[in-house]
């Protein structure tokens, strides 16, 4: 609600977020590539996501202003996210309570599996 | 040029149904963060099909996000719209320092980057639709032949073909991966469009006397854009 807050930060202060999300950017392509091996296999969605919900935090709360504009559109930012969030977990959640990962059903499978 | 008692009425200037300026300012943040949750909205579905199918065809996924995304071009995209993002900032900041001129260069340099967003796509796409990998009865890629082709680097990937599931699911991942960034990339374009509007009004020097409302909130659609290649990027580059 109060934007004179918004006015308190400079360029320079925009430029380090920006830095921040390169940086983080580098991170999420370093621990899903690179150093893949040191993570464990379970960790690497919720790594990755975890990165990517810091940066989308970072461009909200201060590239978009949400640090200074009124809560009711932080609520109905967080809102949308939460919504999304059920969506995906209740649906999600479900497939992995019932369904096996997909089994080999195309012709070339055997090859590949026999392949040294 | 304005007079200063021009500029401050043109400041003050707001429709008759709201009390001031600022009240009116206030409304037009409001609406455009209802928008941005509908934005969320229409793009959660798609995160969520993607999850789903990733986790039903998990090898799949991993083996032509690995071998047929380029990760290379991935970043490059990400580092553009992160700077492009930053260039928005810069011309809302321009505009709440009157620096009208400055708003219209820091748009028009906004617009180059997506232009050069745009090329990269291009470039990936008619690499996909030449390789067959297309959504549907359109997917045309022999998979078993590919997988062969590709075993010395999965190896240097540190995944075993021997011990995937690779194949089914595989017109999945593309069906999704154009329905995502084909989504998306309609956004960078109508976002140029709308920047680009915005950079006519301010070359006119519109924003040296006016309030820097629709600078702001034509930068917000701008960072929502952004925002979404953010998790765009791991999801389907990466994991």
């Amino acid at each position: 609600m109060n934007h004179a807050h918004a006015q308190h930060h400079g360029l320079g202060f925009f430029f380090g977020i920006l830095l921040s999300l390169l940086a983080l950017t580098g991170l999420t392509y370093v621990t899903a590539r690179v150093w893949s091996n040191y993570v464990p296999d379970v960790l690497h969605v919720p790594l990755a996501l975890t990165i990517a919900l810091v940066k989308a935090g970072l461009v909200a709360w201060f590239f978009m202003h949400l640090n200074a504009h009124a809560p009711v559109n932080r609520a109905y930012f967080v809102l949308a996210l939460c919504f999304v969030a059920l969506m995906m977990t209740l649906i999600v959640g479900d497939a992995m309570t019932r369904l096996p990962t997909a089994e080999p059903n195309f012709p070339g499978y055997q090859e590949v599996r026999g392949a040294p | 040029m304005a007079s200063n008692e021009a500029a401050a009425v043109e400041l003050t200037a707001h429709a008759d149904h709201f009390v001031d300026a600022a009240h009116e300012r206030r409304a037009a943040q409001f609406g455009m963060w209802l928008f941005l949750a509908n934005e969320i909205l229409l793009f959660g579905p798609l995160f969520t099909a993607f999850a789903l199918y990733r986790y039903l065809y998990r090898d799949t996924f991993a083996y032509l996000s690995a071998v047929h995304l380029d990760w290379k071009l991935g970043t490059v995209n990400t580092v553009v719209l992160l700077v492009s993002s930053f260039t928005v900032v810069v011309a809302g900041w321009a505009a709440r320092c009157r620096r009208s001129i400055w708003v219209g260069h820091a748009l028009i340099a906004t617009i180059v980057l997506a232009g050069g967003f745009l090329v990269v796509k291009y470039f990936e796409y008619t690499h996909k639709f030449h390789e067959g990998l297309l959504p549907g009865k359109y997917f045309t890629l022999d998979l078993a032949h590919d997988v062969a082709l590709h075993m010395e680097s999965l190896r240097e990937m540190g995944l075993n073909p021997a011990q995937m599931r690779i194949g089914p699911g595989a017109s999945m991942f593309f069906a999704l991966y154009f329905l995502i960034t084909g989504l998306h990339g309609l956004h960078v374009v109508i976002g140029m469009g709308v920047l680009g509007w915005m950079a006519v009004r301010a070359y006119r020097g519109e924003f040296a006397v006016r309030n820097d409302t629709p600078v702001e909130l034509s930068g917000l659609y701008w960072h929502l854009v952004d925002l979404i290649w953010i998790f765009v990027y791991p999801t389907l580059y990466l994991l």
